[in-house]
């Protein structure tokens, strides 16, 4: 059999003894990254950021508040279905409890394996309006919101639902991009998706006029947890 | 290619009323909303350094980090294929199609599929193949190309896309972008849900982790790569940086220099396929990584080209690119980067006139994000044209008279005077007060925009003389 | 004046007694004026001029065309011509300056002889604004009696700004005289000249011509200045086309 990972490999060794490569250096060197730890600054920042994309960021004075806030946006939107992240993995602990009581139901979130399966849990899950998730962390200088998919985190929660609630506890804030990564150094090998998240779904496609709500949720709401 | 040559693409282009409406209202935003985006980057210029250096580095030991890189994805349970040629990964692509029973496909931003015309591929095998960037939906409804690599459908007026989507989707007429992005989300979300493959492009792979990073605004790409059982995601062979620290640093001057936003919407992560307690995502996941003529190009001074980060401001800042749309290129890469990219990849036979479809404004330098010298390479295609004798006949024959006069100072001299002789005799046929109006061919073009001023009664040198004595 | 940037790593350390004048061809054949108005601004700041009278075309239009060994043939020329004094080189062309600052040593750097020799001019040629801000460091008050220019807009040529990347000498000169100068729209984009870009490429080259002669007109100068005679021609020769009233003049010309 052709071995075309070896002929390109070749190809592309015996092209670099050859090749103009202007500034190219032997290494990169390191460098420092960002360390910030004033969480009210930082919070202050992606604020402006992630509303200036149309998000909007509730700040609540306490978790009391917090779980009454996201249980009234949630009956506000008319849900009595949510396609929600684990409890555990919900940074509000009273928050499972209230949402019980206000007879708002997690669908299960599980995609089965089966062709089958998969497109007929596909179909019920693109149905539900609200999606609640927490947030692996929040970056500082983009307004971002970090996601991390795994059993209990499904990626789903958080692009199919036309809104989606995020919780993200103010000491989950990084600087940078960079200083996430620097913070979290196996991140890529226990999960198989990471997704920052700038806001709602949108398009400049037609005449590059700002169009929001394509394909993602067309409504992010951010609670930032105290 | 088609038969149709660049200068009768150019002059449709020209005359396209409605390409020049939509061009001067999207080239210009973009072009300030990139100027606004760097002057929120702290210290733009530093961090425009440090990813060049990222990627003259990641080239020159390209073969190093997608070993690498294939070695990491494939143990995170990532299958990693490497196509030669456009042809090689189309059979790969197929291949996958059917090991897998596909028989419908939904697509995201691949620039890499256009170079191998995969949609035709598919099509002839009787799959479905679905765009879901909604500019590259409208391309593919209307039956084109994208002209833009970061905005496929920029030549489109709002007007035009209303109209053509409302005919070929079938869905409720509008020329307002929010209505008709409303109606796209319903229509296209049932295919992302029904769709057995999902493919996509890779902005970047990450060779420390094996991961690949899908930058993106409209959720299509993380749709695309989550709902169908099956992702396959296609990369050009220079689309690697060694670490994530490394992506962090592209990825500040990426979406900055195509939307003028701090950050895409979606930045996604993909480092293999789902795992298996994971709620979703895909069951398997394949890279096929393509070369497709860059290695070749990686052989020869045009290796820069390779830095390229595909923002796509190179073609906004260019004036030509500003006049004639992506189209009249004629090839899948347009403006500054596709007129070095597309001779490089191609040969320079088919493509000798793109390399002089540019007035070495330097603009297309000026604003890369990893500063590409451009206008250089532009240079370098120009020469190795003219070595192969691709220049019009004028200009072969003309230069060496042109050499021999202007290295021989009196007859350089002499022929100015001559040069001023011949042009007072025509411009009194053409009674403009000593300006040419018309000029002979080859020189014709001139005249056709422009005058030409009368030859001063005496040069400089004249003039000069006459004072100093 | 503030200097305005430049590629000379050593500056000379006293201001030259006299220079070198490579005028380009377009001056010596279409706009000799231009020359002599370089020549009247020189003298009168008290600087010599040479001019070395076997000059003759840097070989920008062969280089621009892929004709390497045609371009390097004058480009050995050029640099026999102005090796012969030390003075430095003065051109009142951004882009026949950023010929010999960044294209000679590039295109000589495998000749034993010329690599070095362009390297040298190289590192003493001046574009005219560039020479008077930089070098010279005009003052205001050397100016201050070139007045009674109608409004002017600038238009900044590519290789001058991008090239050469001399971006505030020209803008500065225009202040220091006193003239009305009124804003141009898309001032930083190509006129459409390119050499033979323009006749090659005639319709793109004239399409980008009108965008700039429309924003011209807009600003209701009644002059466009430059520093590249090159540009003025072709924009001259648009408004020309045009009926135009509005003419081009070099820089060198408002403030001679």
């Amino acid at each position: 059999m052709r071995d075309s990972r070896k002929i390109v490999l070749d190809q592309i060794r015996n092209s670099l003894k050859s090749g103009v490569l202007p500034t190219a250096r032997a290494s990169v060197p390191p460098r420092e990254v960002a360390v910030n730890t004033d969480y009210a600054a930082m919070s202050q920042t992606f604020q402006r950021d992630m509303e200036a994309v149309g998000a909007k960021i509730h700040r609540p004075v306490n978790s009391f508040a917090a779980v009454d806030l996201v249980v009234d946006l949630i009956q506000e939107l008319g849900g009595n279905e949510i396609l929600a992240w684990d409890d555990a993995e919900l940074p509000l602990t009273g928050l499972p409890y209230a949402l019980h009581k206000a007879g708002i139901r997690r669908v299960d979130q599980h995609v089965p394996a089966d062709d089958a399966g998969r497109k007929q849990k596909l179909a019920a899950l693109g149905e539900v309006r609200v999606g609640l998730t927490g947030a692996s962390a929040g970056l500082a200088d983009t307004g971002s919101l970090a996601m991390i998919s795994s059993a209990a985190r499904p990626r789903l929660a958080s692009l199919l639902p036309l809104t989606h609630i995020a919780l993200l506890p103010i000491n989950r804030l990084y600087p940078t991009m960079a200083s996430f990564f620097a913070a979290h150094p196996v991140l890529t090998q226990d999960a198989s998706n990471l997704v920052f998240i700038s806001g709602p779904s949108r398009t400049a496609d037609i005449e590059m006029t700002l169009t929001v709500g394509v394909h993602g949720p067309k409504y992010i709401h951010v609670v930032l947890c105290p | 290619m088609t038969n149709v040559t660049f200068y009768e693409r150019v002059e449709d282009a020209l005359n396209n009323e409605q390409l020049h409406v939509a061009l001067n209202r999207t080239t210009a935003r973009l072009g300030g909303l990139r100027t606004t985006a760097f002057a929120s980057l702290p210290e733009a210029e530093a961090v425009r350094d440090r990813a060049r250096m990222i990627r003259a580095h990641t080239i020159s030991k390209l073969a190093d980090y997608l070993e690498q890189f294939a070695a990491n994805l494939e143990q995170c349970g990532g299958y990693v294929h490497f196509a030669a040629d456009a042809a090689e990964a189309n059979q790969i692509v197929l291949a996958l199609a059917k090991q897998y029973q596909v028989k419908t496909v939904v697509k995201g931003k691949s620039m890499v599929s256009e170079e191998m015309h995969l949609n035709h591929e598919f099509e002839h095998l009787g799959i479905t193949v679905w765009e879901s960037d909604l500019g590259e939906r409208i391309v593919q409804e209307a039956g084109e190309m994208p002209s833009h690599i970061i905005a496929p459908a920029i030549h489109y007026t709002r007007e035009q896309v209303g109209d053509l989507l409302h005919k070929k989707l079938n869905i409720p007429l509008s020329h307002d972008p929010a209505v008709i992005v409303g109606h796209v989300r319903e229509k296209l979300r049932q295919e992302f849900l029904v769709a057995d493959m999902g493919i996509t492009g890779v902005n970047f792979a990450v060779a420390e982790t094996g991961t690949i990073a899908l930058v993106e605004n409209e959720g299509n790409g993380r749709l695309t790569s989550t709902a169908p059982r099956v992702h396959v995601a296609l990369m050009g062979i220079e689309r690697i940086v060694p670490t994530l620290d490394d992506l962090s640093v592209v990825l500040q001057v990426l979406a900055r220099s195509a939307t003028g936003q701090k950050l895409s919407v979606y930045t996604n992560l993909l480092t293999g396929p789902r795992r298996s307690p994971e709620a979703d995502g895909p069951e398997a996941l394949h890279v096929v990584i393509v070369d497709n003529g860059r290695s070749k190009v990686l052989g020869t001074e045009l290796a820069e080209i390779l830095y390229c980060i595909r923002c796509g401001a190179c073609l906004n800042a260019c004036p030509v690119y500003q006049q004639i749309g992506g189209h009249a290129y004629g090839s899948v890469y347009p403006g500054p980067v596709g007129a070095v990219l597309t001779p490089g990849l191609k040969g320079i036979e088919p493509w000798a006139d793109l390399p002089h479809a540019s007035s070495l404004c330097g603009a297309c330098k000026e604003v890369c994000p990893v500063r590409i010298d451009i206008p250089r390479m532009l240079l370098k295609l120009r020469e190795e044209g003219h070595e192969k004798g691709l220049a019009p006949a004028w200009v072969k024959m003309g230069l060496p008279v042109y050499r021999f006069v202007a290295t021989k100072p009196a007859l350089f001299k002499w022929a100015i005077k001559l040069s001023g002789m011949g042009a007072r005799l025509l411009a009194s046929a053409q009674g403009k007060g000593g300006w040419l109006t018309k000029l002979p061919p080859p020189l014709s073009g001139w005249t056709q925009h422009r005058d030409f001023p009368p030859f001063a009664a005496k040069s400089f040198s004249q003039q000069f003389k006459e004072m100093s004595e | 004046m503030a200097q305005s940037s430049s590629h000379h790593s050593a500056k000379p350390a006293e201001k030259p007694k006299s220079v070198q004048l490579f005028v380009t061809c377009m001056i010596e054949a279409i706009r000799p004026e231009v020359g002599m108005a370089v020549v009247r601004v020189l003298k009168r700041l008290g600087v010599q001029i040479e001019f070395p009278t076997d000059q003759t075309c840097c070989g920008q239009p062969a280089f621009n065309a892929g004709a390497v060994p045609d371009a390097r043939a004058m480009a050995r020329h050029t640099l026999d011509v102005l090796s012969r004094s030390a003075s430095p080189i003065v051109t009142p062309s951004g882009s026949c300056a950023d010929m010999l600052v960044h294209q000679y040593p590039a295109l000589l750097a495998g000749d034993a002889h010329y690599g070095p020799l362009a390297e040298q001019i190289a590192a003493r040629t001046y574009e005219f604004s560039q020479f008077l801000v930089d070098v010279l460091g005009v003052t205001e008050a050397d100016l201050a009696q070139t007045q009674g220019h109608e409004s002017v807009t600038y238009h900044p040529s590519c290789h001058l700004s991008r090239g050469l990347k001399v971006t505030e000498a020209p803008s500065q000169l225009l202040a220091a005289t006193g003239v009305e100068t009124h804003a141009l729209n898309g001032a930083n984009e190509c006129c459409g000249f390119g050499g033979l870009f323009a006749v090659k490429m005639s319709d793109i080259s004239g399409a980008m011509l009108n965008r700039k002669l429309d924003n011209i007109e807009a600003s209701g100068a009644k002059i466009v200045v430059g520093c590249d005679v090159s540009c003025l021609l072709h924009m001259g020769g648009g408004l020309h086309r045009r009926g135009s009233a509005i003419t081009t003049k070099h820089i060198a010309e408002i403030i001679s």
